[in-house]
């Protein structure tokens, strides 16, 4: 079974003595030095364009929670998003868009997204999960495409008051590359150990259970549907908070954010950068955003591109490019050794 | 009739047919407290079925089911599980990949109801990782824990299986050929690990050893082309004609 | 009532549209056990070849068997490679494969037949109106819906009646065994392929008279083929001719009832249905225990 989901789910499966990379302080310590490098060298813009990266990624890692451990492929998961996002811009109009209150309101919303789709989905599986799922996020679609008052129609929503932080001491304006990268990164950071502390509960083991053997799942007492609205949910919640920062980062919000494509992007992201992984929505959102900024100005081919990139990735490294290339180069440097 | 008068299980007029094929047709059988009732019958007789419906994956054309005097025909599987009705499948269920350890704690976690906890559940997870190797220990098999399932010999994994299931601790616990493809003797240990650990227990066993279901059964029941023929102590099912017939000519008596 | 007999016939045409590219869908899908997400670019190819052909004043009745073949050459060359490695992979594998390679037909199809929507010049012999309770019809919708109902037809009856259908199924459930008679299977599963892909491209052809061509079509129809395909109940025929009928009248009377809301009317109404039957309109029976 070389499936995709192959050693998935298996976070803290290997025992740590055979690791061979650092300890865990170390770790920590060369991720942020990692983190703080963009601050030195990054303008405005691609500061901007990073926090896209790590907020979509963090949509993406969500998704990895259905795909990667559940087995649901979800192609309305950017109801969850978008809708959340479509939210924030929307209450910003009227609330203010104090970070806490927009978060706030994309976590409600992408979670009760989810709660929907969790009662119409509940009881399938496979394909039919897949066809439902897409026909609830196209009708979700359809609804923002129409609903020009609330929504601007197929125009969207531009031009959202600053972002703002409140502390105790100041108000302090988000509104910069600086501000809004570093928001991003606290967003993502927060998602992922959400997430992993997800997979790691019992809650995570019975989820991958459910993906494993149903049958066994309920012949053990676990009901499916509670299991799998519970992923949803938490799904649901990293993907609001995600998508509750999104119109910020570009002052602008279409429907392409709720559209099924945009869940068929998310979808490509995740296989590329590692299904079941979590740290590789993160990857693969760089990869597939970079392409599309980066080779887009040399040339209108960077679909195709993408398209490659994405194919080759499933062909050769169905487990994403890290995994792959760490397999590829832990192959030749054996080789290497043996000679 | 008080809930403690009441059997432990209770299958009364139960009848299922797919399409035009009748599988099952007003089976009743009881099971009393702290019995282990054997079910036999020749291949297609209906037995797993029976489970089946039992433990709620499929729903009888007619019929009841009762746990304890409760009526639980309708109900989920899992509902069933947590109100302490247990079952094995003929084919091992556990994850493979998955170690025993986790396998047993997987079980006893949804027991508890703590399967579901996402933070804070660390002292669950100690919790139910204490239970599974505290089984483990008393069916020998405590080094073993660690190991995946995929990686242990085939008569170990049936007695993880066994295991698991008892790990929900059930009031009734029915076990679907759980001998099968093991030696007598690795049999008759994983029998004798059921009856050590499972205190109060009530068992239906399925099982095509009848030396097994002989030995150790209180009572035998015999289905056939989905009627029950006969339901007695094991001696009087030895004597009986229609349950010889049924294995025709596989004299029950000398079985034994 | 001519009005309504006139929008049945309309429902019906486009039915059958989505009949034809599911049946494409389907066959593979139930046949093989692979699902193919190329099958909304073999579309929009015989769409394309459509457009090109009724305008070049080559006889206009080629235009099918012509599309047919370029789709079919193009499933040929696709299933020799990479097709063939996913047929024993997932399901998901095979989604995510064929999907990628749609991206990749479909940037290709931009960039070879440009971005704009052509229209397909209809024949002079299919051209005009009949009435129908004194409400006009196109002639040409009422052969999509006489063509169609043949080829789906002959279709079925080749899957269902004939030793050749007999042998593609046998091939399914197993494939040492068809072996050991002596038939190549490979070549079958080439052959399948290659009519399910040619399939696709006459209902592109086919299509491209009502619908035109234009990047992004091929997704449109995939997307419609694969809910109908599914809502079905995942290839069986009968339960695909149910699902097209049904995606196709609620499509085209929401559009005359509630135009506003017609596709959020008729996602809904497919929705409803898998919610009520989990695993569609025609389920297989498969022993879980």
């Amino acid at each position: 079974m070389s499936s995709i989901a192959d050693g998935t789910g298996r976070v803290e499966a290997r025992p740590a003595s055979e690791r061979r990379s650092l300890p865990m302080t170390a770790k920590v310590a060369l991720l942020a030095l990692a983190a703080a490098i963009p601050l030195l060298f990054a303008g405005d813009y691609q500061l901007r364009f990073l926090a896209e990266i790590l907020i979509i990624g963090t949509a993406v890692l969500s998704l990895d929670l259905l795909v990667g451990f559940g087995g649901l492929v979800s192609l309305g998961h950017a109801v969850f998003f978008g809708g959340a996002a479509y939210a924030a811009a929307i209450a910003a109009q009227t609330l203010g868009a104090d970070v806490v209150v927009m978060l706030a309101v994309g976590i409600a919303t992408g979670m009760a997204s989810a709660l929907l789709m969790g009662v119409v989905v509940m009881r399938t599986i496979a394909l039919f999960f897949l066809i439902l799922s897409l026909i609830v996020g196209q009708i979700v679609w359809e609804v923002v495409f129409h609903w020009r008052e609330v929504t601007g129609g197929a125009d969207g929503l531009r031009g959202f008051p600053v972002l703002t932080l409140h502390t105790g001491f100041a108000t302090i304006p988000l509104n910069n590359g600086v501000a809004l990268y570093l928001a991003a990164l606290v967003l993502a950071l927060a998602a992922y150990l959400a997430a992993r502390s997800f997979v790691t509960a019992p809650i995570g083991r019975a989820l991958l259970g459910t993906r494993e053997r149903q049958l066994r799942m309920s012949a053990l007492g676990y009901s499916i549907p509670r299991i799998r609205l519970m992923a949803l949910l938490a799904s649901g919640a990293i993907a609001g908070a995600a998508g509750a920062l999104y119109p910020f980062v570009n002052q602008y919000v279409g429907p392409n954010a709720v559209h099924w494509t945009m869940s068929a992007m998310m979808i490509i992201m995740l296989v590329i950068g590692g299904v079941g992984s979590l740290y590789g929505a993160f990857i693969g959102s760089a990869i597939y955003l970079g392409i599309q900024t980066y080779v887009s100005s040399y040339t209108d081919r960077w679909q195709l591109v993408v398209g490659l990139v994405f194919v080759l990735t499933v062909m050769i490294m169905p487990k994403g490019v890290v995994a792959g290339l760490k397999a590829a180069f832990g192959r030749r440097k054996d080789a290497e050794g043996r000679s | 009739m008080s809930a403690n008068a009441a059997p432990a299980l209770a299958i009364e007029g139960v009848a299922k047919s797919f399409g035009g094929l009748k599988v099952l047709s007003d089976v009743s059988v009881t099971l009393g407290q702290g019995e282990c009732l054997g079910l036999i019958g020749p291949n297609g007789a209906g037995k797993t079925t029976l489970f089946n419906i039992v433990t709620g994956f499929l729903i009888p054309d007619q019929g009841r089911v009762a746990l304890a005097g409760e009526d639980i025909t309708r109900a989920k599987p899992d509902v069933r599980v947590r109100a302490g009705l247990v079952r094995t499948f003929q084919k091992s269920m556990a994850f493979p990949e998955l170690s025993v350890r986790e396998n047993l704690a997987l079980a006893a976690r949804s027991r508890s109801g703590e399967g579901y906890g996402w933070f804070g559940s660390r002292k669950a997870v100690v919790a139910a990782d204490e239970a599974a190797d505290e089984l483990l220990t008393r069916a020998q098999l405590r080094e073993r824990a660690e190991l995946p399932v995929a990686g242990l010999s085939y008569g170990e994994q049936r007695i993880v299986d066994v295991l698991v299931s008892l790990a929900m601790r059930p009031r009734v616990l029915l076990l679907d050929e759980p001998t099968a493809g093991l030696s007598r003797a690795e049999g008759e240990h994983l029998i004798e690990v059921v009856r050590t650990l499972g205190e109060d227990l009530s068992t239906i066993l399925i099982a095509h050893d009848l030396d097994i279901v002989f030995g150790v059964c209180d009572r035998v029941a015999v289905l056939d082309l989905g009627r029950l023929i006969a339901c007695d102590t094991p001696d009087a099912i030895k004597a009986h004609e229609g349950a010889q017939a049924a294995y025709l000519g596989a004299s029950l008596g000398e079985a034994a | 009532m001519g009005f309504y007999a006139v929008q049945s016939l309309n429902a019906l045409s486009f039915s059958m549209l989505l009949l034809l590219t599911g049946l494409g869908l389907s066959v593979v899908l139930n046949l093989m056990n692979f699902v193919n997400l190329t099958h909304g670019s073999f579309f929009l190819l015989g769409a394309y070849v459509g457009v090109y052909w009724l305008a070049s004043g080559a006889p206009w009745w080629l235009a099918f068997p012509v599309a047919f073949v370029a789709a079919g050459l193009a499933g040929f060359l696709l299933e020799r490679f990479p097709f063939r490695q996913f047929y024993a992979r997932t399901h998901l594998m095979q989604v995510l494969l064929t999907y990628g390679l749609s991206v990749i037909f479909a940037d290709l199809m931009r960039w070879g037949f440009g971005a704009q929507i052509l229209s397909a010049e209809i024949p002079e012999a299919l051209r005009g109106v009949v009435f129908i309770m004194d409400m006009p019809f196109p002639i040409y919708r009422l052969f999509i819906i006489g063509f169609g109902a043949a080829l789906a037809f002959a279709l079925w009856f080749v899957i269902d009646r004939t030793i050749w259908g007999a042998v593609v199924r046998a091939c399914v459930t197993d494939r040492g065994f068809v072996e050991t008679l002596g038939l190549d299977t490979r070549r079958i599963f080439t052959a399948v392929l290659v009519i399910s892909a040619g399939l696709g491209g006459i209902s592109g052809a086919l299509g491209a008279g009502i619908l035109s061509a234009y990047p992004g079509l091929d997704e449109e129809v995939l997307i419609l083929a694969l809910i109908v395909v599914v809502a079905g109940g995942l290839g069986t025929f009968r339960g695909t001719v149910l699902s097209a009928l049904l995606l196709g009248f609620a499509m085209t009377f929401s559009k005359v009832w509630v135009p506003e809301f017609s596709n959020v009317v008729a996602l809904a109404v497919m929705a409803a249905l898998l919610v009520a039957l989990p695993e569609g309109l025609v389920a297989r029976k498969v022993r879980q225990v």
